[in-house]
């Protein structure tokens, strides 16, 4: 085979493959400069304004949902209504001497219940139970009232 | 002076066809040449879309900075279509052989079984010596519009399309 036929052969082949792709047989497709626009629609503006939306949702969802109650800050010791601890404290039967840490309760007391007296006088009238009523009576008895036998008071002789 | 410079001389040439009226004027010759290249439709066209799609971002709508855009666009779908051929023999390297698929009968008689022949061994070149033949033999194209075309050398086009002929007088069966 001759140059010639060879190439006659390929100009002819090469010729019927490309007349096989006609102007029906493409896909539509847009000119690039429509394609482009499309793309920077689709690579800017969309996410953009999902990011947006999203930003905008965990907003109102963090403003409509957060709790509505605050914890009120805790009271100072100087600003409790009354200067006197529970006395109810006292009446208990225990004798260990754990008791007096009531006194540190920050619970106010009643409205209802009179004052008993001098605070210093339920400190040591809580180690006896046997006590508990003539406590509260004076500050002067507490100290012999607290039921120890081993005090130096009148009634161990 | 500004207004001197900037003057009817400075415009962007009126003869300079706009992107899309290239795009309609070229769109159909460049997917047959590429077809020619990657035997695949659907390929072909995806190869001029993304070089048309380059082209623009690269130029926007001024085609007076390009000196040949028409030379520009063959380049362009001629390395994409390298590339692609490329791709296609190294996933070839990782898949058993298999046998040359029969040609659709519809395929048969619109090309023809001589010029189906002649395109099967087109398909056994290299992917340089093919962009040689469809240039010279479809394109007529001369070795020196090739070498600008592809940007080599015309020793380079004329050695590389001697043994592409070589190879297709052996494949064709004629001595």
């Amino acid at each position: 085979m001759s140059d010639t036929d060879l190439e006659r052969r390929l100009r002819r082949a090469l010729a019927a493959r490309s007349a096989a792709v006609t102007a029906q047989d493409l896909r539509p497709a847009a000119d690039p400069v429509r394609a482009e626009r499309r793309g920077v629609v689709s690579r800017w503006w969309l996410p953009l304004a999902a990011g947006l939306a999203a930003a905008a949702v965990s907003i109102a969802a963090f403003v409509l949902l957060r709790p509505t109650d605050s914890v009120p800050p805790p009271l100072p010791p100087a600003a409790s209504p009354s200067p006197e601890p529970e006395p109810t404290a006292t009446a208990t039967a225990s004798p260990s001497p754990t008791a007096t840490s009531s006194q540190a309760a920050p619970i106010p007391s009643s409205s209802t219940r009179p004052p008993s007296g001098s605070p210093t006088t339920t400190g040591p009238a809580s180690g006896s139970p046997t006590t508990t009523g003539p406590v509260s009576r004076g500050p002067t008895t507490a100290g012999p009232a607290s039921g120890s036998p081993t005090a130096a008071g009148p009634a161990s002789r | 002076m500004r207004r001197a410079i900037s003057g009817p001389a400075a415009a962007v040439p009126a003869a300079a066809p706009a992107i899309s009226e290239l795009y309609r004027q070229r769109r159909l010759p460049l997917v047959r040449m590429a077809v020619l290249m990657v035997d695949d439709p659907q390929t072909a066209e995806d190869i001029v879309q993304d070089v048309f799609t380059r082209f623009y971002r690269r130029y926007r709508a001024d085609l007076s900075a390009v000196a040949d855009p028409d030379a520009y666009l063959i380049s362009g779908v001629m390395n994409a279509a390298r590339s692609v051929l490329r791709r296609r023999q190294i996933a070839r390297a990782y898949l058993p052989p298999r046998r040359d698929p029969v040609p659709a009968a519809e395929e048969l008689a619109l090309l023809g079984a001589d010029n189906l022949e002649v395109i099967g061994a087109l398909g056994r070149l290299t992917a340089r010596q093919r962009q040689i033949v469809v240039l010279r033999y479809w394109s007529e194209m001369s070795e020196r519009e090739i070498a600008a075309t592809l940007r080599i050398s015309a020793g380079t086009v004329k050695s590389t399309a001697h043994r592409a002929l070589r190879v297709l007088r052996a494949q064709l069966g004629e001595k």
